[in-house]
């Protein structure tokens, strides 16, 4: 069985609303060390990888490996019913055939306990073997300065063409009515400190790479899991969109495109 | 050459029937079909939920046409064969106004002059106003005109008269269509055929009711149907060219009304066609239709071309030539779906990356071909189907054979009375797209924890009247005229229950039938039911009768039976939106078919067969009612 207990709704709340966008249905594998999430959207551009480490939960008890297949639009329902800072217990039985979840609420003026349950279902997904990859180049930014890219420079184009050299990263879209580039330099006094807010670049050679944007405005959503998100990218590998926060990741890696020029 | 055209309405729906649901992928159904030039209406689709196999499908070359604004609707498709032949070029639309990006150049035009809408006499519209130009009519992905060489190609589907109001969307259509193939034939002296759902029946012989006097006389009423007359061989140039293989064949039809299961008498229409100009005919060596080929409430329809002709002159002209088939001919034309931006290659997929083994990328989404069927039918009966070969395509079937078949074999759907799992879409059972697809849940422990699902979710929702009686109750009701006083106040509480049930309150009618079915179901298990301690005193003769008494009350009301026929009527639910969704009622069980009782207002009464369904109609709540009322009295006697 799985007992599993967040300090904090809102974590899986967030988590949701970023992965929901790329697929309906997902497995949650549950396993002693962590549960963990891998997906891939219809279409076979973008997958998502989320892992919830053992360790960041209030307490955690599995005895077994079991997959909770669970429809992320039911999931999505039945989170809303939980405020941002209830405390959230996730249970299901080994059978796997429901969730339960309790929230429990932190407030001193009232005692609520609320328990929901959904329905779970047998999702047929195939597990893809991610390689450990030695990435080109890795760029961390505040991941509000990444939102804001995208979502800028999806209205004017369909795909960024993102480029890392020595000058910076630099972002740009071509679009049928205007384009624009961006450029982010790297933070001078942030480049030694890892903790800092600051634009940070490590690069072995000059990356460049043209993504679609609307998967990559799906990912910023996660922009409410982290302050800080890291890109990492080598020529014609998958990129990767990596936020990091206490109790875990998620992580989204995105086909690039090809041709053009 | 077969050229095939089927309304298959709904690309989505389609791959759900038998056989076609036995097929992995959209191309095997292509290849099923054994023609190599496949046209489709009604694909009730839009182009951005084409799924990958449909608009790619391997060999093929596709073109398609959608709706402008909205999808899911109307929308034609053509499918050729590259392995046999490849269009010269294609356009979307009849008028030559839809242009892709960038606009077509001279050279990939089929024509040099469109039909102009101030040429022909269009019907005036809803408000009165004639239109001045055809971007209504091409705006909802109707028509595609390939150019082939020897011919044009005019893929249509045809607007239906829903309403009053669509009389002259469906007209100008006609119209527009009429002059379009006129200007090619006229003007620039091309051969045309011209295939799909006209949506007019083109004799009273196409039309399952034609032959009755009433109809007869005023057949050609219709402005469509005169127009069509009009333009058919031999009052105008196009020849329908199924009709003349089977001048005299009766019940020669392609389109059955689903909801009166009139396909089972072939009470039917014939909508669809194919017709050609004069040119065409000795190269025509048959046409027919397949109304054996189920998925749609149309069937295909198709000709077969010669492979070669005898001219006048004794010289052979062989069809490979005649349709301009040079070897440097090896692109599809521009409008092609692989030259889409979504499909041209620019965005490539994960898999490729992260995969063991890059996949190919038709197999990049596939729809959910794995569902059960819906119709019974072995494993066993289905492999054979799937490993007909297909003389058309003897190269790859055996290749089909190894991983379809065995997939189709060793995992054979479940049972068709299983009902279906509630939760599980069937999206989910995609093929397994890559690598270490984890099989570890398709156990038979969870065919079992499904099952438990499925009880949980019984016991759910509206309380049953069941519950509240339960086993003791069923004791206490064997005390229904002769026990201890203490038990008739428990019956005190009865009546309310069967007043309300008289009432014809459906809900607890339903409560009621389970409980009934539940008391009989006991009864039979246990003539005296051990478990409550009153029963034990029980007698249990009485008990039994009693228990008969109740379920008889509760017993489920027999079908009435028809006023013409005598027979068991059958049950149907409304499903149009209005006050009455959702209500029951009876109707004739006898199957539609040619003079069938359809009302007084709109079958005259000697023209009525009661071999075919009768005018009976009841609603059930009436019929129980009635019923209810019956037995009330059989009681109280």
């Amino acid at each position: 069985m799985l007992e599993a207990k967040l300090s904090e709704a809102a974590i899986l709340k967030r988590l949701l609303d970023a992965v929901k966008e790329l697929v309906s249905d997902a497995n949650f594998e549950c396993n002693e060390e962590a549960i963990t999430l891998q997906a891939m959207d219809n279409s076979h551009v973008a997958l998502v990888a989320v892992k919830l480490e053992a360790s960041g939960f209030k307490r955690y008890r599995c005895d077994r490996a079991i997959p909770l297949g669970v429809n992320l639009g039911s999931l999505t329902k039945v989170l809303k019913c939980a405020k941002d800072d209830d405390i959230l217990t996730l249970k299901a039985t080994d059978d796997a055939d429901i969730l339960s979840l309790t929230y429990e609420a932190k407030s001193t003026y009232t005692d609520r306990i609320a328990e929901y349950e959904m329905k779970l279902m047998d999702i047929d997904a195939d597990t893809l073997g991610i390689p450990d990859t030695e990435y080109d180049a890795s760029v961390t930014l505040p991941s509000a300065e990444f939102s804001r890219i995208v979502r800028d420079l999806s209205l004017l184009g369909e795909s960024v063409r993102i480029e890392v050299s020595k000058e910076g990263i630099r972002f740009v879209s071509d679009g049928e009515a205007a384009n624009g580039n961006i450029l982010l330099r790297q933070s001078a006094e942030a480049a030694p400190k890892k903790g800092s807010s600051g634009v940070r670049i490590e690069m072995n050679q000059a990356v460049t790479l043209t993504f679609s944007l609307k998967y990559l405005v799906n990912f910023s959503k996660s922009s409410t899991l982290s302050k800080k998100v890291q890109l990492m990218m080598s020529n014609d590998v998958p990129l990767l969109v990596s936020y990091e926060f206490n109790q875990g990741h998620i992580r989204y890696y995105l086909a690039p495109k090809i041709g053009d020029d | 050459m077969r050229i095939l055209s089927w309304n298959i309405n709904g690309i989505r729906t389609l791959p759900k029937y038998h056989p076609w649901n036995t097929f992995e992928s959209f191309q095997r159904v292509l290849d099923e079909l054994k023609a190599d030039v496949i046209c489709f209406q009604e694909m009730k689709s839009a182009r951005a939920g084409l799924p990958r196999d449909v608009a790619l499908p391997g060999p093929y070359h596709s073109f398609f046409s959608f709706p402008v604004s909205k999808g899911g609707y109307s929308g034609v498709a053509v499918y050729v064969d590259s392995r046999k032949v490849i269009p010269l070029k294609a356009e979307e639309g009849l008028s030559g106004k839809l242009q892709p990006k960038p606009p077509f150049s001279p050279d990939e035009r089929i024509s040099l002059s469109y039909p102009y809408p101030h040429e022909i006499d269009l019907y005036a519209t809803e408000d009165g106003e004639v239109p001045t130009s055809f971007d209504a009519l091409d705006a909802e992905g109707r028509g595609l005109v390939v150019d082939f060489g020897l011919f044009v190609l005019i893929n249509v589907y045809c607007p239906n008269e829903t309403s009053e109001a669509r009389l002259s969307f469906k007209m100008n259509y006609h119209l527009m269509l009429q002059e379009r193939v006129r200007k090619l034939v006229e003007e620039e002296h091309r051969q045309v055929i011209v295939v799909g759902d006209i949506n007019v029946c083109a004799s009273p012989m196409d039309h399952c009711d034609g032959h009755l006097p009433s109809n007869v006389a005023t057949f050609y009423d219709h402005p469509a149907r005169a127009w069509f007359h009009k333009w058919l061989s031999p009052n105008g140039p196009m020849i329908d060219i199924v009709r003349q293989f089977h001048p005299d064949r009766k019940g020669l039809f392609t389109c059955w009304n689903m909801k009166l299961q009139a396909r089972e008498t072939n009470y039917g229409t014939r909508v669809d066609y194919i017709l050609v100009t004069k040119g065409l005919l000795p190269w025509i060596s048959h046409g027919d239709i397949q109304p054996s080929l189920k998925g749609s409430d149309h069937c295909p329809i198709y000709i077969d071309l010669r492979d070669e002709i005898t001219l006048e002159s004794g010289e052979i002209l062989s069809l490979h030539e005649a349709m301009k088939q040079t070897p440097d001919l090896k692109e599809p034309p521009r409008i092609a779906a692989r030259f889409w931006e979504e499909f041209s290659g620019k965005q490539t997929v994960l898999s490729s990356f992260f995969g063991k083994h890059a996949v190919s990328k038709q197999k990049g989404d596939m729809p959910p071909f794995s569902t059960p069927a819906p119709t019974p039918g072995s494993g066993a009966d289905r492999a054979t189907e799937t490993s007909l070969p297909s003389p058309d395509a003897p190269t790859d079937t055996p290749v089909v054979a190894s991983p379809v078949v065995t997939q189709s074999i060793s995992s054979p759907p479940p049972p068709p009375p299983e009902p279906p799992k509630k939760l599980k879409p069937p999206q989910i059972t995609r093929p397994s797209l890559s690598i270490s697809s984890t099989q570890k849940r398709k156990s038979s422990e969870n065919a079992s924890s499904t099952k438990s699902k499925k009880l949980k979710q019984q016991t759910k929702g509206q309380a049953s009247i069941a519950s509240f009686f339960g086993k003791p109750s069923a004791s206490s009701s064997s005390s229904h005229t002769k026990q201890s006083p203490q038990e008739v106040i428990e019956i005190e509480d009865d009546p309310p229950a069967s007043t309300s049930t008289s009432e014809g309150d459906r809900d607890q009618l339903d409560a009621d039938y389970r409980l009934a079915l539940a008391l009989a179901e006991d009864a039979h298990r246990s003539p005296a039911p051990a478990s409550s301690p009153s029963s034990s005193q029980a007698q249990p003769a009485s008990s039994s009768q009693n228990q008969a008494a109740w379920s008889n009350l509760f017993a489920p009301v027999p079908p009435p039976k028809c006023t013409v026929h005598n027979e068991p009527t059958r049950l149907y639910t409304v499903n149009k939106q209005g006050p009455n969704k959702g209500k029951t009622f009876y109707i004739c069980a006898r199957p539609v078919g040619p003079g069938y009782d359809k009302g007084k207002g709109e079958r005259l009464r000697d023209e009525v067969d009661h071999r075919y369904r009768c005018n009976y109609f009841k609603w059930a709540s009436e019929v129980r009612k009635e019923a209810m009322r019956e037995r009330e009295r059989e009681r109280t006697k």
